[in-house]
């Protein structure tokens, strides 16, 4: 007769103990050793497995044809997944994180208690320094012609009960006081408890020499007729209209900031999304990415947008830039313009003056300087068509390369295509005058007389249409 | 003899294989090399295991051949 394996009822009995240890003493890490150590429980069934064949084999008895029976192996494969899974589940601690975002949520339950927060005044200076800290909620300030500073707003608390709103009501009051010069606002928001989250929308009615200062860690602000404005903020939205000094923003992300009729601007946005400035009359200095649309409009000042993919300067803005991630549209710039980018855009830029340098990734760059304005030129993109516009009167030396597409010489002389014995193309003249810089890996260069303003960029289109030169003319084919 | 040899060698197939893969589970969970990367080590020892066994001479069972 085959001996029958014992194994089996040693592993069970070894498990037994270990529950046995965890029932007896709750704080053996019973799960804890199992995640890390359960591979051991494989050796020592293939362990005590071996050494149970070699004693079967001195003592003369018959070996099994198999080690490991079917049914065995398709144990082990499950005690494999199993203790994978709790080897990830401990590792990952996926339940932390469940917690942590039903902390989160936990405003979800319990409603909202509003309570009114009453109107408050300070006598004020006419050029008064007002600090304001409002942790949650919208805060609208406006510049007004009296000296003092009003406060008033509502606060909304999230409790299961009344009582609980109302007591945390009690524990957060307004704080206002003035110090000769000096104005502060405190909501006291961050005394509440964790449990019962509030936030405050408060309304400051204050002087319009007011220097102020906001800082939030998730609200809106909205700002009317001040000296100058700086507001930090986690997540806030900004409008800010009317500041005679510079408005300063330290923002983490920001999903809309609007400042029109402003002295200056210093933005850091970490993560911006609408951004519109019109009407600035000095600097304007940007830090940050953003991922929905740019409008810039009449700047008196300098322009510097930077962020790790994309650098744009301009020195003066009478007409506007408008952009999204992929296109880039201005008109009346005044330069040397500066934009690079890491990225493919699409860039057209209409009658700017002063020149520029241009560089992207990929993407196609039209150009039409303006008549009087002619500055020296540099453009350049890895896989896109470049199209300038020149005056016919206009000096230049101008040279235009290509890799691997054509060129294009709708001016006419002085420029003349160079025989490029590769699959490319160049143009080069002119004597006298600002230098030109074109250059494409793939793509095609034109170079045509200015004929008015460039149409409007149309981008699909433009991508669907092929363009084919036939002596006298061109033949377009389009794509449906 | 000969035959015994490879009867044992047979049977101790399944607990050596079992081991190596505990070990390797074990090795991944402690933190020394994924599992992800030492898996081949069980297609060697099985290699390995099987090469003895035709050395030692063993006639396969019916229905297996090469």
């Amino acid at each position: 007769m085959r001996p029958r394996s014992l194994v089996g009822p040693l592993l069970l009995i070894a498990l037994g103990v270990l529950l046995l240890l965890q029932t007896l003493k709750p704080q053996f890490p019973l799960w804890q050793i199992a995640a890390q150590y359960w591979p051991l429980l494989l050796i020592a069934w293939g362990v005590l497995r071996l050494f149970e064949l070699l004693i079967w084999r001195l003592r003369a008895l018959p070996l099994p044809a198999s080690g490991l029976s079917g049914g065995e192996w398709t144990l082990v494969v499950f005690i494999c997944l199993i203790g994978s899974g709790l080897h990830a589940a401990h590792r990952h601690r996926p339940w932390d994180r469940l917690a942590a975002v039903a902390g989160k949520r936990l405003e979800l339950f319990g409603r909202p208690y509003e309570f009114p927060i009453a109107e408050r005044v300070v006598p004020a200076s006419r050029t008064p320094r007002v600090l304001i800290e409002n942790l949650r909620g919208a805060t609208r300030l406006k510049g007004a012609e009296s000296p003092e500073v009003r406060v008033s707003g509502q606060k909304t608390v999230r409790a299961l009960e009344n009582s609980d709103a109302v007591q945390t009501d009690r524990r957060t009051p307004l704080e206002l006081s003035s110090q000769e010069d000096r104005v502060v606002i405190r909501t006291n928001l961050d005394r509440a408890p964790a449990e019962h989250p509030c936030s405050a929308d408060i309304e400051v009615v204050l002087p319009k020499g007011a220097e102020v200062e906001v800082r939030t860690r998730e609200g809106d602000l909205e700002a009317d007729f001040l000296k100058s404005l700086t507001l930090t903020a986690d997540s806030a939205s900004v409008r800010a209209t009317n500041v005679q000094g510079v408005v300063r923003l330290h923002l983490g992300r920001a999903a809309s900031v609007k400042l029109a009729e402003i002295g200056a601007a210093e933005i850091v946005i970490r993560r911006g999304r609408h951004l519109e400035l019109d009407n600035i009359r000095g600097a304007v200095s940007i830090e940050g990415s953003y991922s929905g649309d740019l409008r810039f409009a009449n700047l008196g000042g300098p322009l510097r947008f930077q962020n790790p993919q994309l650098t744009l300067r301009v020195q003066k803005l009478p007409g506007h830039i408008q952009m999204d991630l992929g296109d880039l549209a201005g008109l009346r710039l005044e330069g040397p313009v500066h934009f690079t980018s890491t990225r493919a855009v699409d860039i057209e830029l209409d009658e700017f003056t002063g020149g520029g340098e241009i560089s992207v990734d990929g993407g196609d760059i039209r150009l039409r300087p303006a008549p009087d304005g002619l500055g020296a030129i540099r453009a350049r993109t890895r896989s896109g068509d470049i199209e300038l516009a020149l005056p016919e009167s206009a000096s230049f030396r101008l040279h235009a390369r290509t890799e691997r597409g054509s060129v294009f010489n709708h001016f006419g002389p002085p420029l003349r295509e160079v025989a490029e014995p590769r699959r490319g193309g160049e143009l080069t003249g002119g004597a006298a005058g600002p230098t030109i810089e074109l250059e494409t890996l793939r793509g095609s260069i034109t170079v045509r007389k200015d004929a008015g303003p460039l149409p409007r960029l149309r981008k699909e289109s433009a991508r669907e249409t092929i363009e084919i030169e036939t002596g006298d003319g061109r033949l377009r084919i389009q794509r449906h | 003899m000969a035959t015994a040899n490879a009867a044992l060698l047979r049977a101790i197939r399944g607990p050596v294989m079992l081991i190596t893969l505990g070990a390797l589970f074990l090795w991944d969970h402690l933190g020394a090399h994924p599992f992800s990367r030492t898996f081949p080590i069980l297609l060697i020892v099985y290699g390995v295991l099987k090469l003895l066994e035709r050395t030692t001479g063993a006639d396969e069972p019916q229905g297996y051949g090469g």
